[in-house]
């Protein structure tokens, strides 16, 4: 009977301490792969995303905007290289980090009007560390370097290390430009 | 009758003042604070007594308008003499404070959001500006804007004409709400030319209260939902047009009335009929969409009664006598809260209780005299 109780109570406990290390991790998701190339409807979802572009108007939208399309580029991105499509994940991952670079001063601009920008720096950190997670992850899976050859057409020499290596600075840099506002 | 219905307007507009939420500072002249302390006293600390009083003035708010209606006909209450003592109580009811519901302050939170913060209110919350100083007495502060893109362009007005003073754009909002009750007023009398179907509007205690106290934005869904109906029914296709436009911007101030769209499309049915499928479609959103959304807020019924204020009130004396009754029962649902300071553990029954028995009795007392009238 002693011995039941302690059992329940150490799972009682590690089920608590679990729980809680998950909120913890937690802190940032990234979305599920949307429509990929190929998908009929990738053309109307990029379609969407330029319309949201001009309906998230105001500087906290527009940062919700640009980091939500950050998180979706850069899942796309890995989704694309797991499959082998290099170059459409080389030009996903360009788009995820075009979106990031907007962060920093749009972040500036929301300053200037005189709103209090501790929230969205916070997020934007936690985005910034669950991105160069995915990216790490993502370097594990590609080679460094890698020649597209389609028929017909020109090959391209795509340098992926390198590619994830500065999407990998890019967000530092930009966090660290936030963090210091 | 006058007196008694002025004297209970008086005191309502005080007593709101108790209701001031206690993050927020109407004003710091002492004169303010030495009125204000007793009245908060009695809504936050004796909040039984404040919840016998609000019986007692709803009550006797209804005795008025159902004795005022009653005697519509008469001399007594002739147009000349009930519009001056409207005017006054409407005025009276602009200067208190939105006392039984925090909508207002969502309305000018949510203003705030677009024309001073610069943002989309339907992707941020006013909870993610974390300085705004309105937060402190928002309470929906964690909500995408609520209402349609029409609203959010009439809220310019008492936005702008605030200027950033909490209690100036208070005033505006209530002032442009009077203008719609009046605007809706004048509406049933241009479509009725009856003085008794526009007392049954103006002086009904849930409509003055509802819309004239605490502010809520249904009036002008129904003034722009009305006027389309009423320019439908005109001839030539600028009007139904315009009606239909109307009917559109009335569904972008609040989403409730686009139910009414089908009515556009009924040919060869009079207008009572046209009115009482309205009540019908309206009171179904009322009765069953809205609990499902939320609960039965008492402000939805401004829809019923705006509608209801349109028809014969001989004819459809039931239904008339049925909403008077419902408006009654719907103002009851305030107490549980007034009373306990908080809406759940037993609010939600307590609530039920208040909304259903009056509907009962009423029921009842039809039953019973169709059963005379059998017997006879």
């Amino acid at each position: 009977m002693k011995k039941l109780l302690i059992t329940i109570c150490i799972i009682f406990y590690l089920s608590f301490i679990i729980g809680h290390l998950s909120l913890i991790q937690a802190a940032y998701v990234l979305p599920y792969p949307s429509y990929m190339p190929g998908n009929k409807l990738y053309q109307v979802s990029k379609l969407i995303d330029v319309v949201k572009k001009y309906w998230s108007w105001g500087n906290i939208a527009q940062t919700k905007y640009q980091l939500s399309l950050s998180d979706k580029y850069l899942v796309e991105a890995k989704t694309l290289f797991e499959y082998r499509q290099y170059l459409l994940g080389a030009i996903a991952l360009k788009r995820s980090n075009d979106a990031f670079e907007t962060l920093p001063a749009l972040v500036l601009n929301t300053r200037k009007e005189g709103k209090d920008v501790t929230n969205i720096v916070a997020t934007i950190s936690e985005a910034g560390k669950e991105h160069e997670r995915v990216l790490g992850e993502m370097k594990l899976i590609i080679p460094s370097s890698f020649t597209w050859s389609p028929e017909k057409e020109q090959s391209t020499e795509l340098s992926l290390h390198a590619s994830v290596d500065k999407a990998i600075e890019l967000r530092a840099v930009a966090v660290s430009k936030i963090e210091a506002l | 009758m006058k007196i008694l219905f002025f004297l209970s307007i008086a005191v309502l507009t005080v007593l709101s003042f108790g209701f001031v939420d206690p993050n927020l500072v109407l004003s710091t002249h002492p004169l303010y604070i030495v009125l204000h302390s007793p009245l908060s006293l009695l809504v936050y600390q004796y909040r039984p007594y404040m919840a016998g009083i609000y019986f007692m003035l709803v009550c006797i708010l209804f005795f008025c308008y159902i004795y005022v209606f009653g005697h519509a006909e008469t001399k007594a209450f002739s147009r000349k003499k009930v519009v001056p003592m409207i005017v006054v109580g409407v005025f009276m009811l602009i200067f208190s404070y939105p006392a039984l519901s925090y909508d207002l302050f969502n309305y000018m939170t949510t203003a705030k959001v677009v024309y001073t913060h610069h943002e989309n209110p339907y992707l941020v919350m006013p909870i993610e500006i974390i300085n705004e100083p309105y937060l402190a007495f928002t309470r929906a502060a964690n909500k995408v804007a609520l209402y349609g893109p029409i609203w959010l362009l009439l809220t310019y007005i008492p936005h702008t004409i605030g200027n950033g003073s909490i209690w100036g754009t208070i005033i505006a909002f209530k002032v442009l709400n009077a203008c719609m009750y009046g605007i809706f007023a004048f509406l049933v009398y241009v479509m009725t030319k009856s003085w008794k179907n526009v007392l049954f509007f103006a002086l009904n205690p849930l409509i003055l209260i509802e819309v004239l106290i605490s502010g809520h934005n249904d009036i002008y869904m129904m003034v722009f939902a009305v006027f389309g109906l009423y320019l439908w029914e005109k001839k030539g296709i600028g009007n139904k047009t315009a009606g239909i436009a109307s009917l559109f911007a009335s569904s972008l101030i609040k989403g409730a009335s686009i139910v009414l769209l089908p009515l556009f499309f009924i040919k060869n049915i009079s207008r009572d009929r046209l009115l009482m499928f309205a009540y019908c479609l309206l009171a179904a959103v009322f009765f069953v969409l809205a609990p499902l959304r939320e609960e039965l807020y008492p402000w939805y019924a401004v829809w019923l009664v705006s509608i209801a204020s349109l028809l014969d009130m001989q004819k459809y004396r039931i239904l008339i006598l049925f909403t008077i009754v419902l408006t009654f029962a719907l103002e009851l649902r305030h107490i549980p809260y007034m009373w306990m300071g908080y809406y759940e553990g037993p609010g939600p029954m307590f609530r039920a209780i208040f909304t259903v028995v009056p509907l009962g009795i009423f029921a009842l007392y039809v039953l019973v005299k169709k059963f005379q009238r059998k017997v006879v």
